[in-house]
């Protein structure tokens, strides 16, 4: 891991960070949601003030350069997280046809 | 004092009748408004039948949601303080009557129905004590006020705080918000209380969502207490 890897790397996960408290507080997330882009946003931090682990990982795996682990860890995290995301989205549209459906029915009622 | 019980039930049809009976025979002036959850079971009808009044959310909402609908219905009631009252019977009625007593001599924002202080204080069992500690010494640390039992879910808010819950963004009645609220200039008092253990239904709070509910809750009075407005 490059000097300036680790430099970009801290950059982008104190952008990160902004960028969710100014969501916060213009009211564009809820704490709970936000809860995983800091965690996320430390997790980057991690790798880049100590790139010991990231060399130490990827011995332990078989990857020859850190930083491609670094990348890999960090798009394995990100794949999941919107997997996740499609997750909620299909449960909340579900929600919507239902309520939207109950209204209707409400309506033909009185 | 018009006070409005609200009660937040998700299939509770075990023990809400239980419970509201107890409610509306130890406090007879208090006026009770049942917020069914979208049950999947028949707590509605049950209620309903029993002739409480009762609001239905059309699918599951979160207790947030459930509360938040709840203190709309006591804006449009004119109340002046709204309990939070669960429907498993962990809550007893008995205490009600002090907790509008205290809001009526201290002119409190929020009145908490506290397990650890009194003659008889409750412990809270393992990993309970140790987040309910916690969230105390965060709420000190941040704040500066002392709360015993932060996470009691017995509490009583004033009509000047029907707003926040009933339109904010984010805020549901629990301990993050009971910071948050303090910053902003809420006076809150604790009365002693003893809780039973509840009496069926099951807790939202089990496993990997108390996990989630820790992380949430620390991270709101650590950090996001500061930039929200």
């Amino acid at each position: 891991m490059s000097g300036p890897l680790r430099i970009w790397l801290i950059i982008g996960a104190l952008v990160l960070f902004a960028i969710v408290c100014v969501q916060v507080r213009r009211e564009r997330i809820r704490v709970a949601d936000s809860a995983f882009w800091v965690a996320f946003s430390l997790v980057i931090l991690f790798f880049a003030i100590f790139p010991q682990v990231a060399y130490w990982l990827a011995s332990l795996v078989g990857v020859q350069s850190p930083s491609n682990l670094v990348f890999a860890v960090i798009i394995g995290i990100l794949i999941l997280i919107d997997l996740q995301s499609s997750s909620k989205i299909s449960r909340l549209t579900a929600k919507l046809e239902e309520l939207s459906s109950k209204i209707a029915l409400d309506e033909e009622d009185e | 004092m018009r006070a409005l019980a609200v009660v937040p039930a998700y299939n509770e049809e075990d023990v809400i009748l239980a419970t509201l009976a107890e409610l509306s025979a130890t406090c007879p002036d208090l006026e009770i408004c049942v917020v069914n959850d979208g049950s999947a079971d028949a707590t509605a009808e049950l209620c309903e039948k029993a002739g409480y009044h009762c609001l239905s959310l059309p699918v599951n909402c979160g207790l947030a949601c459930a509360f938040a609908t709840g203190v709309r219905y006591a804006r449009t009631l004119g109340a002046d303080a709204v309990c939070q009252f669960d429907a498993d019977g962990q809550h007893r009625a008995r205490y009600l009557p002090a907790m509008v007593a205290a809001m009526e001599k201290t002119d409190a924002d929020v009145v908490i129905a506290s397990r650890r202080i009194g003659p008889h204080p409750q412990g809270l069992e393992g990993a309970r004590a140790f987040g309910s500690a916690l969230i105390s010494a965060l709420i000190r640390l941040t704040t500066g006020a002392r709360i015993t039992d932060p996470t009691s879910g017995y509490r009583l808010f004033s009509a000047r705080l029907f707003d926040a819950f009933a339109d904010g963004f984010d805020v549901g009645p629990e301990p993050d918000a009971l910071a948050w609220l303090i910053r902003k200039g809420a006076k809150v008092v604790e009365i002693p209380c003893e809780m039973a253990p509840r009496q069926g239904g099951r807790s939202y709070l089990s496993g990997l969502s108390s996990a989630a509910y820790m992380v949430r809750t620390c991270l709101n009075i650590l950090v996001f207490q500061w930039i929200r407005r």
